[in-house]
């Protein structure tokens, strides 16, 4: 079981080490903690690429796992692994967090070091989230997480930001308080099962007996245990309409916070119904589909059109996040392989662009100290480059073919239209919607004559910005154009979470005295039927 | 933004060539050979010479109109320009409905634009998502801080106050042992 060493510890706790590193220095040296900071997330960064190898094309299941016994009683265990879905948000967080470094390089001037501690003590949180394979540990590194941002919103945001940051701990606390009593519920129904000999927090396990029915959920306790994880990863996403969270949060955080709030936490909440809500209560899964879609759907629109008519510029790319995450929670519960890849691809997809959008909105605000749209205008004319990043970041994020938001997009109406066509339609206003909010703001900021004195002689992109923008950029591109690295590697992973929600032969599993095949009820031709393209469109995408 | 518009000039001279008519010397039509591997279709010998004067036909009228065309635009503008303001007041309401594109853009801007953004602005962002959702949100926080507010005064420090405490909740007590109206024992060791 231990044959891939100890890199997925070695990415949880580097940072952590590095965040002591960066305590144990004076405070008052800022240039120097900025570049230890920067080399550690670096380091980081490229420790994570290596997982890359250690995750064949093809195959399921979890890779380099490590186990360990943590707590003897109760029975927790440190247990990590990596499959082909979690492997990239690891790395878009090991990504975004340099990115966020050389971000923060001029913006945040007091308590210099506390920011980066704060920035490298959430990257272990948010890793120890995605590569997590006990229960315990996961709610675990869940809360971790929590503390960081809530202060980065706290100590460095603006104007309301403890406001915000009281409001998105509570929010999301309230949330975990339901994946704890799941949790704790699950805990309890595998001691029960064995007689209390091997009583486990442990994910695969859980999953194990909960397939081959040594723990019998009857449906409305499934249905109870899916909600209390669901609506915690729910406020997360967030999905409508548990978000309201999110546009204060993301206002009031740093630039930095914004990137890594939009650019991976929203995403744990969407991984957890992956790898936490489906494959443990399919049935309830496929029960509360339609509800969630309908959620989701809501979200894309109404997110959309609530962007559209922001008048502060961070808070329309606030919104947007709503309407996009709506994608990746539709793609998921379409419960098809393309469907879910794309959910899997607008999650990284998404991290990147709205990642890039944060950035771009708080090189504004260094310049002109304010978010209002209506003080902008003609912004062209004294910075062409940031206008033309600008352009191109917004530009991807509204679905662009070749640019990465099209990649996820597409694939998520693609494999949500198999199943459900009418979702798909009413989803696909979400991206004439998108354009809209996006081009519209892009032309009452950069277009247009300069209405405000001070912004004549604002200056262009500097060397640093260049850099950041030009590395998003490239990524942006490369996800457009190579997407098949990726999609390759999400393929199996995605299609094995398939399976657990809907196996092979649904329905004679779902009614055991319906076994004979000329009496499988008619619902279950056009399932069947499904099941050949599915495969195909697996291989064509995926596996080549 | 000359250069681009020099390159597309010569280029649409050039390009023309490429699918030459047959009735013209040399005609021959680059870009149907070109095709040819994907659509296939060498027309049958016999209904070349028909397609020649259908051919120079099109050509014809196509050239004859943009003729006409040029020519009435010299004649308007450049001829007699007092004639092209004559017309502009004798016709002006379909001179303005065609100056402002049959108001499409306004018809849009009624119709479709205007409407979602109030929609958006009043109904979505102000109506349901402030007040609606996010004043439950915080609704349920105040009420949260409210309660404890209230609560907060049982807590006086005031001995005498808490005497009457006592007091009224051994009361209680009592009379829930003693008088409990209903079939189920909230406590243990009650008397009915």
């Amino acid at each position: 079981m231990l044959h891939g060493g100890h890199l997925l510890s070695v990415l949880i706790f580097f940072p952590a080490v590095g965040a002591l590193a960066l305590l144990l220095l004076r405070g008052d040296d800022h240039k120097f903690i900025r570049i230890i900071a920067l080399i550690v997330s670096l380091a980081e960064f490229i420790f994570s690429l290596l997982m890359v190898r250690s995750v064949p094309i093809g195959t399921t299941g979890y890779h380099l796992e490590e186990f360990l016994k943590w707590i003897n009683q109760p029975p927790i265990n440190y247990h990590l692994g990596v499959d082909g879905i979690s492997l990239f948000l690891v790395i878009l967080t090991t990504f975004l967090t340099p990115i966020s470094i050389l971000a923060s390089w001029k913006s945040i001037e007091h308590r210099v070091k506390e920011f980066f501690v704060m920035l490298l003590m959430l990257e272990v949180g948010v890793v120890g989230v995605f590569l997590s394979l006990d229960l315990f540990l996961f709610f675990l590194f869940w809360e971790v997480m929590l503390i960081p941002m809530a202060l980065l919103i706290g100590i460095w945001g603006h104007e309301r930001r403890v406001y915000a940051a009281v409001k998105f701990i509570l929010y999301t606390m309230a949330g975990s308080i339901f994946m704890l009593i799941g949790i704790i519920w699950l805990y309890n129904a595998t001691g029960v099962a064995t007689n209390w000999t091997a009583a486990t927090f442990d994910l695969p396990t859980i999953q194990l007996m909960l397939q081959n029915g040594s723990i019998a959920l009857g449906s409305r306790s499934e249905m109870l245990l899916f909600l209390a994880f669901f609506v915690a990863f729910a406020i997360k996403v967030p999905l409508f309409p548990l978000h309201t969270w999110l546009p204060d949060a993301h206002v009031e955080a740093p630039t930095a916070g914004s990137v890594m709030l939009a650019g991976v936490l929203l995403k744990m909440g969407t991984y957890g119904m992956i790898r936490f809500c489906l494959p443990l209560f399919p049935e309830a899964s496929r029960r509360a589909a339609g509800w969630v879609a309908v959620l989701a759907i809501i979200g894309i629109i109404y997110g959309a059109l609530v962007a559209m008519v922001q008048p502060n510029l961070k808070k329309l790319v606030a919104y947007s996040s709503v309407s996009h995450l709506g994608f990746v929670v539709l793609g998921i519960f379409a419960f098809h392989n393309i469907s879910m890849q794309g959910a899997v691809y607008q999650m990284l997809a998404h991290g990147i662009s709205t990642g890039a959008l944060f950035l771009l909105v708080g090189m504004l605000y260094d310049r002109r100290h304010t978010f209002e749209i209506s003080e902008f205008g003609g912004l062209a004319t004294p910075m062409p480059k940031l206008a033309a990043f600008f352009l191109f970041v917004a530009l991807s994020s509204l679905g662009l073919p070749m640019l990465n938001g099209f990649v996820g997009e597409y694939l998520v109406l693609l494999g949500t239209y198999q199943r459900h066509w009418g979702w798909a339609s009413w989803a696909a206003l979400g991206v004439i919607l998108s354009a809209c909010y996006l081009l519209w703001s892009y032309q009452r900021v950069f277009f247009g004559e300069i209405t405000r004195e001070k912004n004549r002689t604002l200056p262009d992109a500097s060397t640093r910005e260049k850099w950041i923008l030009v590395t998003m950029a490239v990524v942006t591109l490369w996800m457009g154009i190579g997407s098949t690295f990726i999609t390759t590697r999400t393929a199996a992973a995605s299609q094995d979470v398939i399976d657990q929600v809907e196996p092979q032969r649904p329905y004679e599993a779902a009614a055991p005295n319906v076994i004979t095949p000329s009496r499988i009820p008619p619902q279950a031709k056009p399932d069947s039927r499904n099941a050949s393209p599915k495969i195909m469109t697996t291989e064509r995408l995926g596996l080549r | 933004m000359l250069a681009p518009l020099m390159i597309l000039a010569v280029l649409s001279i050039v390009g023309g060539w490429l699918a030459a008519p047959a009735f013209l010397p040399g005609g021959t039509d680059y870009f149907v050979r070109f095709l040819q591997p994907v659509f296939g279709g060498v027309e049958a010998a016999g209904a070349e010479a028909e397609a020649h004067s259908l051919e120079l036909w099109l050509a014809g009228v196509a050239v004859a109109t943009a003729l006409a065309g040029a020519l009435f635009a010299y004649w308007l503008y450049l001829k007699r320009p007092e004639k092209a303001d004559g017309l502009v007041r004798s016709l002006k309401p379909a001179y303005t409905t065609l100056l402002n594109k049959y108001y499409v853009d306004e018809l849009y801007a009624a119709v479709v634009v205007k409407p979602l953004l109030w929609i958006s602005t009043v109904v979505l962002w102000k109506g349901a998502d402030v007040a609606g959702i996010d004043g439950a949100v915080n609704g349920i926080a105040s009420g949260t801080t409210s309660i404890g507010d209230g609560m907060r005064h049982t807590q006086s420090g005031n001995t005498r106050s808490y005497a009457v405490w006592v007091v009224a909740g051994a009361i209680v007590v009592i009379a829930v042992i003693f008088f409990w109206p209903f079939g189920f024992k909230p406590v243990i060791g009650m008397v009915r």
